[in-house]
């Protein structure tokens, strides 16, 4: 069925210029599929990532400059701004992630809009440096692209690549800039600042020879071609990311950055990844729009052409292709259709139209939400009697933008995809599913990895020296030892508030302890961070169940399968076999280790549907997935029923048996006390007792401070 | 007092209640039990107004609160201590209990004495009166659970709804916990108890009823649905 449609879509694509023979409609169908590059790419960012960026025009426009640069200093055409534009500004988004190491949510948004503003000052004002000057600029992209060589280090292959490239160019430049044929101060114009670049739309293949047509329409319509090509492109890669385990990242740190950091996936370096790419499709967008305007000025990538971005993605619909590429329709028809008078009224009414049977339907599923419904139909209705009575429709444009606009977000909060998906979902669910559908085979010989250890059974794995952590006055931690045996499962008891998720934090790098060390297989962790300590072959549970919600539960165990894959970032995003091989292999596991937790039955249902008590052994799973030499798990037993906790007793038994250390935080005694090898006993951020489960029973302080009278009732 | 029935409610296209009908006399404690997943949350859920139920009645004092939103129903008097305790973390442990009683600050609900409330409320939980002024989100999971159920009391309401208070609790701590059930029982406060522990809910319940997939499987005086062998072996468990 997707085949199907997919196929019908292309087709229609390739059809379009021989339907719309218009030279009004024609370029204005390019300029949809070109603002549909840079939105899908936005998609990224504020579907999957879930920040905001009010950046992406300066990016744009930064793709624009390029190719505008490129022409006006050496003459350099279309097909070298192509992928000098793209690296150029994914190099661009790359600088506008470095902030959100620090900061995120609408603080982010805020830099990027500092970004946005920046870069545009600075396209106007570059027009009169001197070859003096150059020495700065060149220094700044020198000093950048060097930042990029460092972040591309901690974070990906292709930033790191691409920040080479900004310091050959520098030097290059700065060489040139102090060459012995060149006097020394002359006033250099690189961008001619409000005064815009002219270029001229390339002739790919002159046809003029074969068939009858004029210039004009023939580079129209092979315009129209490049970009529907980069279109499809674009949607193919996009595609391909968010099926890989580069997409699952994006929405896992969306949904849960402690629980990303804490599988490996770290949070910072996908989203500077997230923008990298996001970047990437808006220089794309913007060469492309450079050669098919043949004209570019600052104005176009102001502050409002951002905020139209963003429009596009929330009324077109997040996370789904389809979205962005009807979000950029409305905008760009948007204007022309308030400029018409008849177009406005017809587009009214149909709208009328499709929202009285929107709303029949809505009726007839759901009859509780009868009043909203008929507001929206009255609303939808009104609208088109309202254009009838129009006269002058100049005077009202704005108006009727801005109501618009607040109806879409208000009535459509998942845009316009997201409604359609809706009413679909009873019609066709297939063909609207949320999530792709996993099947694999469950198999319980892939259940495990293989876990390398140089530490012998019973030896130290966990060394904790005198940790101390101190919140202000509070000491949650007062120097406690722990010595965990590999092995063993090791229980941590005590009264809430003791310190016991506190040593979970200091352990996975979620705090860094005040005072003491924290050795791992004979190596210092202390002061590393989570994801590091993950890879290390720690993973936990959290007491607060921490899930990525809008994953499915076999996705939730891929991205713990996060560290399994080989597949580089181009690897994945042209799909080569090797990704595909890895993928298929990750699948298997990821259904073995939900079969052995007894969830491979929920596989494709999102975690957010899952009761309380399966979400914690969906945690244990996920956990699972990282083959990790130490496992910490955070009240497992809470929120479920006495027949659940016997399944948990007997899934934690098998998880040592297979070699993996467990460090188990649990207040139902009878878990701890039938599984533990040994038992610390934690009061105020003391250890009190220690020692077999039996002793620990019987102590009096125990008792005192935790057990309380019935301790042997539950 | 409260009355469910045929109760159907879920999220989304996902049915979880399917036609429950459960009677909570005034004075008395109600214990809904069951396994994971069955739907015991949902219900609370559902009466308390956090979801729409599809069809079915829920009456609170012959009054049909179905389909109301959630804050209408609290000014009827329906209290929620919700699942994972909700106390609002950055304020401070009185202003949390003054938010439980809002609807009667506002006179949305008859007034009464707040002030001494709020003292009733620091006697019952000694702990709450030494924390008072500290940020409700610095307390431990125990004293969190304490706050969530005396901000649902401090409604004055006529109907509390419990889920599973003991959760995530040191075990002295759920013995204090069952131990202040006890006394609200006492006090003849009509109150709708969900709890993993079932063999301890079902020692302070008058009635218990255990759910199944969404469906009320049995139901009877809490003492013998507790010496019910098929109920024994399911729910209670060979630990408790």
């Amino acid at each position: 069925m997707k085949v199907a449609l997919n196929s019908l879509g292309l087709i229609a694509l390739a059809a379009l210029p021989f339907v719309i023979t218009s030279s009004y409609y024609l370029p204005l169908i390019t300029t949809i599929i070109i603002y549909s590059i840079l939105v899908l790419g936005l998609d990224i960012v504020f579907g999957y990532t879930g920040e905001v960026s009010i950046g992406h025009a300066a990016l744009f426009g930064v793709g624009a400059y390029t190719a505008g640069m490129m022409w006006m200093h050496f003459g350099l055409g279309f097909w070298w701004a192509l992928p000098a534009a793209v690296v150029v500004t994914a190099l661009f988004g790359a600088l506008l992630a470095l902030p959100a190491l620090s900061v995120t949510g609408p603080y982010l948004a805020m830099v990027t809009l500092a970004f946005g503003t920046i870069v545009i000052t600075l396209i106007n004002e570059m027009t009169e440096i001197s070859i003096g000057a150059w020495w700065p600029t060149g220094l700044a992209v020198l000093v950048t692209g060097i930042a990029a060589v460092v972040l591309g280090m901690k974070t990906t292959r292709a930033i790191q690549i691409a920040g080479t490239l900004a310091v050959a160019v520098a030097m290059a430049g700065m060489v040139w800039a102090i060459g012995p044929s060149k006097p020394l101060f002359t006033h250099f114009n690189l961008t001619n600042g409000p005064l815009g670049i002219e270029l001229k739309t390339p002739i790919f293949i002159d046809v003029r020879d074969w068939i009858d047509i004029s210039l004009k329409r023939m580079k129209e319509v092979e315009y129209y071609y490049i970009s529907a090509i980069a279109l499809v492109f674009t949607v193919m890669i996009i595609n391909r990311l968010i099926g890989s385990r580069y997409g699952r990242a994006f929405e896992a740190l969306r949904d849960s950055p402690i629980a990303s950091d804490c599988m490996g996936v770290s949070v910072y370096r996908h989203k500077v990844l997230a923008f990298v790419v996001s970047a990437g499709f808006a220089g794309l967008a913007g060469v492309l729009y450079a050669y098919f305007r043949q004209y570019i000025a600052p104005e176009a990538f102001g502050f409002s052409q951002s905020i139209e971005f963003l429009l596009a993605v929330a009324m077109g619909g997040r996370k789904s292709r389809l979205g962005p590429i009807i979000g950029s329709a409305i905008i760009v028809f948007l204007p022309n259709v308030l400029s018409d008078l008849q177009l406005f009224r017809f587009t009214a009414g149909a709208i009328a139209a499709v929202a009285i049977i929107a709303g029949a339907v809505a009726y007839r599923r759901d009859n509780t939400q009868g009043a909203s419904i008929l507001t929206m139909v009255v609303l939808c209705v009104s609208l088109f009697v309202f254009s009838l009575f129009l006269e002058r429709i100049v005077d009202w444009k704005l108006t009727i933008y801005g109501l618009m606009i607040l109806f879409v977000v208000y009535y459509l909060p998942d845009g316009i995809m997201g409604f359609v998906k809706q009413v679909l979902s009873s019609v066709a669910p297939s063909v609207v599913a949320k999530h792709e559908t996993i099947t694999a085979e469950a198999d319980q010989s892939k259940v495990w990895g293989a876990i390398a250890s140089d530490v012998p059974i019973g030896a130290t794995l966990l060394d904790g020296r005198q940790v101390l952590m101190q919140f202000g006055g509070l000491k949650a931690l007062n120097l406690v030892d722990l010595d965990i045996k590999r092995g063993t499962i090791h229980g941590l008891i005590g009264p809430n508030g003791s310190g016991k998720s506190t040593m979970m934090n200091c352990l996975t790098g979620i705090y860094v302890p005040t005072a003491g060390e924290v050795m791992f297989e004979g190596k210092s962790i202390t002061g590393k961070n989570s994801p590091e300590i993950a890879d290390a072959g720690i993973a936990r549970t959290f007491q607060n169940v921490q899930l990525f919600v809008e994953l499915t539960c076999i996705e939730n165990v891929m991205v713990g399968l996060h560290h399994s894959y080989t597949s580089g970032f181009f690897t994945t995003a042209f799909g080569l076999p090797k990704a595909r091989r890895e993928e298929r292999a990750a699948r298997e596991r990821a259904m073995s280790i939900l079969q052995f937790v007894g969830l491979d039955k929920l596989a494709n249902e999102e975690a957010k549907n899952l009761p309380y008590g399966k979400m914690r052994l969906l945690e244990i799973g996920r956990a699972l997935a990282l083959d990790p030499k130490l496992l910490l798990l955070d009240e497992p037993a809470a929120g479920l029923t006495a027949p659940d906790i016997k399944e948990l007793i007997e899934i934690i038994r098998k998880i040592k048996a297979h070699g993996i250390t467990v460090i188990l935080i649990e207040h139902h005694m009878d878990v701890v006390m039938s599984i533990s090898d040994t038992v610390t006993v934690l009061d105020f951020g003391q250890k009190i007792a220690e020692g077999k489960p039996a002793e620990v029973q019987a102590n009096p302080r125990v008792i005192e401070a935790y057990l309380g009278g019935s301790a042997t009732a539950h | 007092m409260l009355e469910i029935k045929n109760l159907v409610a879920g999220y989304g296209k996902v049915r979880v209640l399917q036609a429950i009908s459960i009677s909570v006399p005034k004075g008395q404690l109600v214990t809904l039990i069951g396994s994971n997943g069955a739907g015991k949350t949902t219900t609370l859920r559902a009466v308390s107004g956090m979801i729409q139920p599809e069809s079915g009645e829920i009456l609170l004092n012959g009054v049909n609160i179905a389909g109301k939103a959630a804050h209408d129903i609290t000014r009827l008097g329906m209290a929620h201590s919700p699942e994972g305790r909700r106390v609002f973390g950055t304020l401070s442990v009185t202003d949390n209990l003054l938010l439980g009683a809002f609807p009667r600050l506002t006179n949305m609900r008859p007034k009464g004495d707040v002030d001494a409330d709020m003292g009733r409320m620091f006697e019952l939980f000694p702990r709450l009166k030494e924390r008072r002024e500290q940020l409700a989100g610095t307390l431990s999971g125990g004293e969190q659970q304490m706050l969530a159920m005396a901000r649902a009391l401090m409604l004055n309401p006529e109907v509390l709804l419990l889920d599973e208070p003991s959760m995530g609790l040191a075990p002295k701590l759920v013995e204090e916990v069952f131990a202040t059930i006890r006394r609200l029982k006492a006090q003849k406060t009509t109150m709708l108890l969900v709890e993993q522990f079932a063999a301890a809910a079902l020692d302070v319940a008058d009635v218990g009823y255990v759910m199944e997939n969404g469906r009320i499987s049995s139901s009877g005086p809490a003492e013998k649905l507790k010496n019910d062998p098929a109920v024994r072996a399911a729910y209670l468990g060979s630990g408790s």
